[in-house]
């Protein structure tokens, strides 16, 4: 055991950078790296394969190299993100990352210039909303079959879909200034990678708001609506129906902005 | 005369010495630190937002830094001092102009920049172009460019106005590190440690001079040069498992530091939000401030951080500060301070991000009478 130790110490730089280069295959299959990454970044996780394997053969074919490094610190300090790799996968950011932001903000419908000054600063979670239809029974049936859309494509293109039929799965937001009447469902919009994941999210208008719990997924299915809350516009929908759905696999948590 | 008893109990405490260095202790610490947290918090929701921000600033970041070290090490053997020195123009003006612009002929990202700017700076480029190309390559270049163009609506005032801002800033700060650095020994870290012993040929190569040997290993340590070896193998195959050697070193050297920027961005990242900013949002200066401060602790990738610097419209932060944000950030993090521990000694570290940081809030403040968008 302590000769497996000591060899397996003296070939550390091996073993990381194998390592590292069997992450990057296992994070390829089945597109698992999308639960990290935006879906682009599998080139570059193929080229972080290929240049770890390079790597790792060139120590193998240099074992005089494991000998002369002073390398064990750099890595060991390089296997700590896998160790988190393989223990927290399939987790998501959740519903913390929410916690502190102003939600109208998450479903706010930019039609202004990004330099425009006339748009009015959020008031916070306690605002009253400006035009509280609080008849939450007075569901509007859709005439239409619902279209299938994310919530990514609502907020883009609102006009495309106000007052329509459509459907929409998310995470249920669990938040307890949610306006009366109403829950919020969302989804995470990455650019890169989930340390840049914003949320995004449209307001439900429906009776069970409270039947659901926090981080829950669910699919709506209504019609679609920009309404006016805390001086802002944003995205809602009367819904017809309200289903709590399995939650999907870590790889389709998130929505690419691109 | 010492006895051998002597000679090792002397090599003994140069050993423990080195072992209970500071870095170490911090190393070790911080590896203990983030275990523990593993172990025991997993299933914190806070811990859980703070762990996959951390995996996958590092997956983010990785397949960029093993570029750059590839880069690092064929620059290492395939380009010769004499080479390099014949790229950049001997006026240090006009020098550390070309330096700045050099992202958009090779394109790298903050975080690949690192080991190819510790390489160049090896072969002899000098310091302050070094900085600037470090500083410039980020922004002073056609990926950052669209990503800035597409986040702003397709608007390409805003695209120049942050490549214009990021060659303002790089020029300026590279020539400020040149002034105050003209010595590369009172600002570069010896890289002693961090690549002599590991490049396998069993010698220091910062510390003495060669004469024309060959150690059997396929390195010719003579290349030509008067006062320190080149290290270029001999043939093709020997150059290139040189140059892999090299960068497979760098690559883990650098490695380290981006695994502890991350860990740090990401807990920052989680614990501060950007809806802090609304309380500052209603002065210039103060959002200004707020959003570089954001720049230095969110730790973004300069392809993405427009995007994040937009949707700050949506709570009237003024497009200053969006600009501020969008120029410092690509320069200036948690992360990437923490990689120049890989490259600079901390007093230029600390030199560097405070000249960094200073000029990118007064360069926001002057373009506020001159600029409307």
């Amino acid at each position: 055991m302590g000769l497996l130790i000591k060899y397996i110490m003296f070939r550390l730089p091996v073993v990381v950078l194998g390592l590292w280069g069997y992450a990057c295959l296992w994070l390829l299959t089945d597109g698992r790296y999308k639960a990290f990454l935006h879906p682009k970044f599998s080139i570059a996780l193929i080229m972080a394969f290929v240049l770890n394997c390079f790597f790792m053969l060139i120590y193998l074919v240099k074992p005089k190299m494991n000998a002369m490094a002073d390398n064990k610190m750099p890595c060991l300090i390089m296997l700590l993100p896998l160790c988190f790799l393989w223990s927290i996968y399939g987790q998501g950011l959740g519903g913390y990352s929410f916690s502190k932001e102003n939600i109208y903000a998450q479903s706010y419908i930019n039609r202004q210039n990004v330099n425009d000054s006339k748009v009015q600063p959020g008031l916070g979670k306690n605002t009253i909303l400006e035009n509280p239809d609080n008849d939450v029974n007075t569901i509007k049936q859709p005439k239409q079959e619902p279209l299938n859309v994310s919530i990514l494509e609502l907020i883009k293109n609102p006009d495309k879909y106000k007052d329509k039929p459509i459907s929409v799965e998310g995470a249920v937001l669990g938040d307890e200034y949610m306006p009366k009447g109403y829950m919020f469902v969302f989804r995470y919009v990455i650019v890169c990678c989930a340390a840049d994941a914003r949320p995004m999210g449209v307001f439900i208008k429906t009776a069970d708001a409270k039947k659901f719990k926090p981080e829950s997924w669910v699919k709506v299915t209504g019609v679609f609506k920009v309404i006016t809350m805390d001086n802002q516009e944003v995205a809602s929908i009367d819904s017809d129906s309200v289903t709590q759905i399995k939650v999907p696999p870590a790889r389709e948590w998130y929505l690419s902005l691109f | 005369m010492e006895t051998l008893g002597q000679i090792g109990c002397n090599l003994n405490l140069s050993k423990r010495k080195k072992v209970l260095s500071l870095p170490f202790i911090f190393q070790f610490l911080f590896i203990f630190l983030v275990l523990f947290l593993l172990l025991f918090f997993r299933n914190n929701s806070l811990f859980a937002t703070v762990a996959v921000r951390f995996v996958s600033i590092t997956l983010e970041a990785l397949p960029f830094i093993l570029l750059g070290s590839l880069v690092s090490g064929f620059i290492e053997v395939f380009v010769s001092k004499d080479t390099l020195a014949k790229l950049i123009p001997k006026n240090k003006v006009l020098a550390i102009l070309v330096a700045s612009g050099l992202g958009f002929l090779f394109p790298v990202c903050e975080c690949g920049i690192v080991p190819v700017v510790r390489r160049l700076i090896k072969k002899g480029f000098p310091v302050g172009c070094a900085v600037s190309y470090m500083l410039a390559g980020p922004i002073v270049n056609p990926v950052v460019g669209l990503s800035t163009f597409f986040a702003y609506s397709f608007n390409l005032n805003i695209v120049f106005l942050r490549i214009i801002c990021g060659y303002m800033i790089a020029v300026f700060v590279g020539g400020i590190i040149w002034i105050v650095f003209s010595k590369k020994e009172t600002m570069i870290i010896s890289f002693k440690n961090s690549h002599s012993s590991k490049c396998g040929c069993g010698h220091s190569h910062d510390e003495h001079h060669h004469d024309n040997h060959n150690d059997g290993d396929g390195h010719n340590h003579n290349g030509g040069l008067t006062n320190h070896h080149n290290h270029v193998p001999d043939g093709l195959l020997s150059k290139l498992t040189g140059a892999l050697l090299h960068s497979a070193n760098d690559c883990l050297d650098i490695g380290r530091f981006l695994v502890i920027g991350a860990f740090f961005a990401s807990v920052t990242q989680t614990v501060i939000s950007l809806s802090d900013l609304r309380a500052v949002s209603g002065s210039p200066v103060l959002s200004l401030i707020g959003m570089m401060v954001m720049a230095v602790l969110m730790n973004l990738c300069s392809e993405a951080d427009a995007f994040v610097a937009a949707s700050f419209a949506s709570v009237s932060v003024p497009f200053l500060a969006q600009m501020g944000f969008m120029v410092l950030g690509p320069m200036l993090d948690i992360k990437l301070m923490l990689m120049y521990f890989g490259l600079f000694k901390k007093r230029a570290i600390i030199m560097i991000s405070a000249v960094v940081f200073l000029s990118v809030f007064f360069l926001m403040i002057m373009l506020k009478y001159f600029v409307s968008v």
